[in-house]
């Protein structure tokens, strides 16, 4: 019996940890959730949107974009009836983003004129997820995310290149592009 | 026979001392990671404005495959890895200035950093501080203060998230270890403000 004793209290341990990840939300659930909701509005862009000609582009440039699967957006815009709820839902982000699986590259700004953070999910190597999140306290925040798959430093850097070569008439998207184009 | 103990003996020894040193990491880990810089509240600073790169910014920059025929170019990256984390505070407003300056005293004070160099210019006074690294190229940390810019950016145009600035004070602070000589090339790649000055430490 008392073998077996240690063994019990790591499965148990297994249990709760579990348990305790699986009540945490993640950024993709907060999105789920709100999308929706007033206040909040949302951008999925798959990477067809770009118009990049693909015969323009070279090995390098191609396998940066084949690595990216798109890039979603959620913004929540301040007006008069709102800066309550604006912020709760930047705590709640904030929080979020605070967890370990997110690792901060840099951050920066000033609390007067807006803030930013860059983190990301994953292994140098294997990056799942790249998050820009950006928050001022007269306009808003918003969290752009580009998701991926084995994404890696090279791609990213040929990525930010790459869009120089797409073609968006959609006047939102190419907020995210400037966005982007930037920093 | 004998000397067969003898490896056994040192085998032992060794296990034993990496696990002392593993178990000593494990312990002093948490404390280097959560140490708080005594110029972290600044970032919540309204008048402040302020860069934190993480370590992991400079991993992901070094893994990034450039072109490295040059071999000076090489050397910069192998520093770029080596750094642990970079911080530039920067402020306008003349009360945090002072503040920033007291803050800086107290620091200097309780912390093993010299001073490097001090260049004094029209009112605009420069100071390097460094924490002694592996050799004389070499420092731990590298803190840059920079005050009285005002007159000096006055009559420029720098922008920051499209608003015109006037930098009083500068604060810089750099951890890792670094090669001294290879500073003048990060603040030509980063911009910073106030980074020719940073030149400067590399070329005394």
């Amino acid at each position: 019996m008392r073998f077996f004793k240690p063994h019990i209290l790591l499965i148990f341990g297994f249990i709760t940890t579990v348990l305790a990840c699986s009540n945490e939300p993640s950024l993709q659930t907060y999105y789920v959730d709100n999308e929706l909701q007033p206040g909040f509005s949302t951008l999925d862009m798959p990477l067809s949107f770009l118009n990049i000609e693909e015969a323009e582009l070279t090995k390098e440039e191609q396998e940066a974009i084949d690595a990216v699967d798109k890039l979603n957006m959620l913004s929540f815009i301040i007006n008069d009836d709102n800066r309550e709820q604006y912020q709760t839902e930047l705590a709640t982000v904030k929080d979020i983003l605070e967890q370990e699986d997110y690792e901060e590259l840099m951050r920066g700004g000033s609390s007067t004129e807006g803030k930013f953070k860059i983190l990301l999910e994953g292994e140098e190597d294997d990056l799942d997820e790249i998050i820009l999140f950006g928050n001022a306290d007269d306009k808003g925040f918003a969290i752009v995310r580009i998701l991926g798959d084995d994404m890696n430093a090279n791609h990213l850097v040929k990525f930010i290149t790459t869009l120089d070569k797409a073609d968006v008439s959609d006047e939102k998207a190419g907020q995210i592009l400037n966005f982007f184009q930037m920093n | 026979m004998k000397t067969i103990i003898k490896t056994e003996n040192d085998k032992q020894i060794k296990i034993m001392s990496t696990k002392v040193i593993l178990f000593l990491a494990l312990l002093v880990a948490p404390i280097i990671a959560s140490a708080q810089s005594i110029f972290d509240k600044y970032e919540d600073n309204p008048e402040v404005a302020s860069v934190i790169v993480n370590q992991k910014m400079f991993s992901m920059i070094a893994s990034v495959d450039i072109n490295m025929e040059d071999p000076e170019d090489q050397k910069f990256m192998e520093m770029i890895k080596k750094i642990t984390g970079l911080k530039v505070f920067t402020t306008g407003d003349e009360k945090v200035s002072a503040d920033m300056k007291t803050t800086l005293n107290r620091y200097l004070a309780k912390s093993d950093l010299e001073e490097l160099m001090r260049i004094k210019d029209e009112g605009q006074t420069v100071k390097f501080y460094v924490k002694e690294g592996k050799d004389e190229n070499h420092v731990k940390e590298l803190l840059m203060f920079v005050s009285g810019l005002k007159e000096l950016t006055k009559d420029q145009n720098i922008e920051i998230s499209g608003k015109k600035r006037e930098f009083e004070t500068v604060l810089l602070s750099l951890t890792g270890d670094i090669d001294l000589t290879q500073i003048s090339k990060l603040t030509n790649q980063m911009n910073i403000p106030a980074g020719d000055k940073l030149e400067k430490a590399g070329k005394q």
